[in-house]
């Protein structure tokens, strides 16, 4: 017992043991990686629900399908594209080609449509959910981690207990509090990972469940055309 | 490739977010830390304690020694004292001289002046004046004295004190290293107790509670050279038992490593309360 030795946070990780120092650094990578796709999942899903509601404006105020159809050309060969109007996109770029040819039969022409949305839609959920894979198992896995490192350290404190006569809680105390760091850091990554996924993947759950309808909204309005036109 | 593309702004930015975040997190837990520190010199309490029983037990003896410091020095004053008394009759009677010898001018002046009474009182003044002038001088004497007396007490105080103090610190370390040496000699003590509880083994007859008091007498190797019972547990077989254990246990290889002098105080002869824990009935 040292009276002159301070606790400080830093003196605490660089007199760990070289694995609890390891899984400090992985918890710590885990905690910085997984804040990354938080912000990144955070500000893609808000830009997809306010894409979706804006463009849920437009196609419902009476435009026609072709401009909208047109607006959209110059973002789309940009790149910036995003959401519903993808595959609003799919489904009226299949329409339109399958209507051009004569022959097509009006079923054929709607599951053709049909087939292209299904396809945007499925890539949108990839897009929307991406990454949350991740978090969820820095979620579950972090804190395991940091008490591996916890029960390691602890083992070495008590080792080193064995060889003194006098136990005292000054001998062990140093060694518990330095090994608790890495339960403190995994709960500290597990614990906005483990929001972050529940809050991410609920939103992207409504905001599939909200594509979905506009892609059978959107069908039902192609059948209704195409039915029409035959008339 | 497009999604890429636009993906990477947004991704940067995250980038930045989550290391800002990290960086200022770790920032804040260690100046937290920092701030904290102060408060944690309280380890110490133990040695203040210490300290402060010492003190209170030195504090009554203090007093004592300086009431008699102060009677030799008033023989001090009192002899300085009488000196300057005989200094000063010294000086009287040569001022005693000098009147004389102004009278005896005086006494010309008479018969020189006409106006001796003038005169003589003229001297007289002068003479007053001298001896006002002594006299002050005497005084500031005395003073200058008195002051050199008290710088010399303080000092001697002050030294005193001081001896004082170190005397107390050197009690105060040889109590620690006694409590320390206390300490260890206990821990010994139960690993012995331990040893002998692994070497020991029950008579049916033994029950809960019982206990006997065994002379352990050891050599500096740990070897046991003799055991005998002190108080009995009333149970024979009990005690037989117990002695048993001590001889069957033969040596303690430990006790090579307890410095000597807490060795001879403690061990030499060892008192030990055999008080197996182990007993169901």
């Amino acid at each position: 017992m040292q009276p002159g030795e301070s606790l400080s946070l830093w003196s605490l990780i660089s007199q760990a043991s070289l694995l609890v120092q390891l899984v400090m650094l992985v918890l710590l990578l885990a905690s910085v990686v997984s804040w990354v796709m938080i912000v990144n999942r955070g500000i893609y899903q808000n830009r997809a629900a306010k894409l979706y509601n804006d463009f849920e404006k437009q196609f419902w105020s009476g435009i026609d399908l072709t401009q909208l159809y047109k607006q959209g050309n110059n973002r789309a060969s940009s790149g910036i594209l995003d959401g519903v109007e993808n595959i609003f996109r799919a489904g009226f770029k299949e329409f339109s080609r399958l209507r051009q040819q004569s022959s097509v039969e009006p079923e054929v022409v709607m599951q053709g449509t049909e087939r292209a949305m299904r396809v945007a839609l499925a890539r949108e959920e990839e897009k929307l959910e991406a990454n949350l894979s991740f978090l969820a198992s820095v979620a579950s896995v972090s804190p395991y981690i940091g008490l591996f490192g916890t029960v390691w350290g602890i083992m070495s404190s008590f080792r080193g207990l064995a060889n003194v006569h006098q136990a005292t809680l000054a001998t062990v105390a140093p060694g518990i509090s330095e090994a608790l760091v890495a339960t403190a850091m995994g709960l500290f990554a597990a614990i906005p990972a483990v929001l972050a996924y529940n809050r991410y993947s609920a939103r992207a759950e409504s905001l599939l469940a909200n594509y979905e309808t506009f892609a059978e909204e959107l069908s039902s309005f192609f059948h209704r055309k195409l039915h029409s036109g035959q008339a | 490739m497009a999604f890429l593309l636009k993906a990477k702004p947004t991704l940067a930015v995250s980038i930045v977010a989550s290391l800002v975040l990290h960086a200022g997190l770790i920032a804040f837990l260690f100046f937290g830390v920092q701030q904290a520190k102060p408060p944690e010199p309280k380890k110490t309490p133990k040695f203040v304690q210490a300290k402060l029983v010492e003190l209170k037990q030195t504090a009554p003896e203090q007093a004592p020694k300086q009431s008699t410091e102060n009677t030799p020095r008033k023989i001090d004053l009192t002899k300085r004292q009488q000196e300057e008394k005989a200094a000063q009759e010294k000086k009287q009677q040569a001022k005693a001289a000098e009147q004389k010898r102004q009278k005896e001018l005086e006494d010309k002046r008479k018969k020189d002046e006409a106006k001796k009474i003038a005169d003589a009182k003229r001297k007289k003044e002068e003479a007053e004046q001298a001896k006002k002038l002594e006299a002050a001088e005497e005084k500031k004497r005395q003073q200058a004295l008195v002051e050199e007396l008290d710088r010399i007490e303080k000092e001697r105080l002050e030294k005193q004190l001081a001896e004082e103090a170190a005397a107390a610190e050197a009690a105060e370390k040889a109590l620690l290293a006694e409590q320390q040496a206390e300490a260890t000699a206990q821990s010994y003590v139960a690993l012995i107790a331990s040893r002998i509880e692994q070497f020991w083994s029950r008579p049916p007859s033994a029950r809960t509670g019982m206990r006997c008091e065994l002379l352990i007498k050891l050599v500096p190797t740990g070897r046991v050279v003799n055991v005998s019972i002190i108080s009995s547990s009333g149970n024979s077989a009990f005690d037989r038992s117990a002695e048993q254990a001590v001889l069957k246990a033969e040596q303690f290889r430990e006790l090579q490593n307890v410095k000597p002098e807490v060795f001879e105080r403690y061990f030499r002869e060892l008192r030990l309360v055999f008080d197996p824990q182990d007993l169901r009935l």
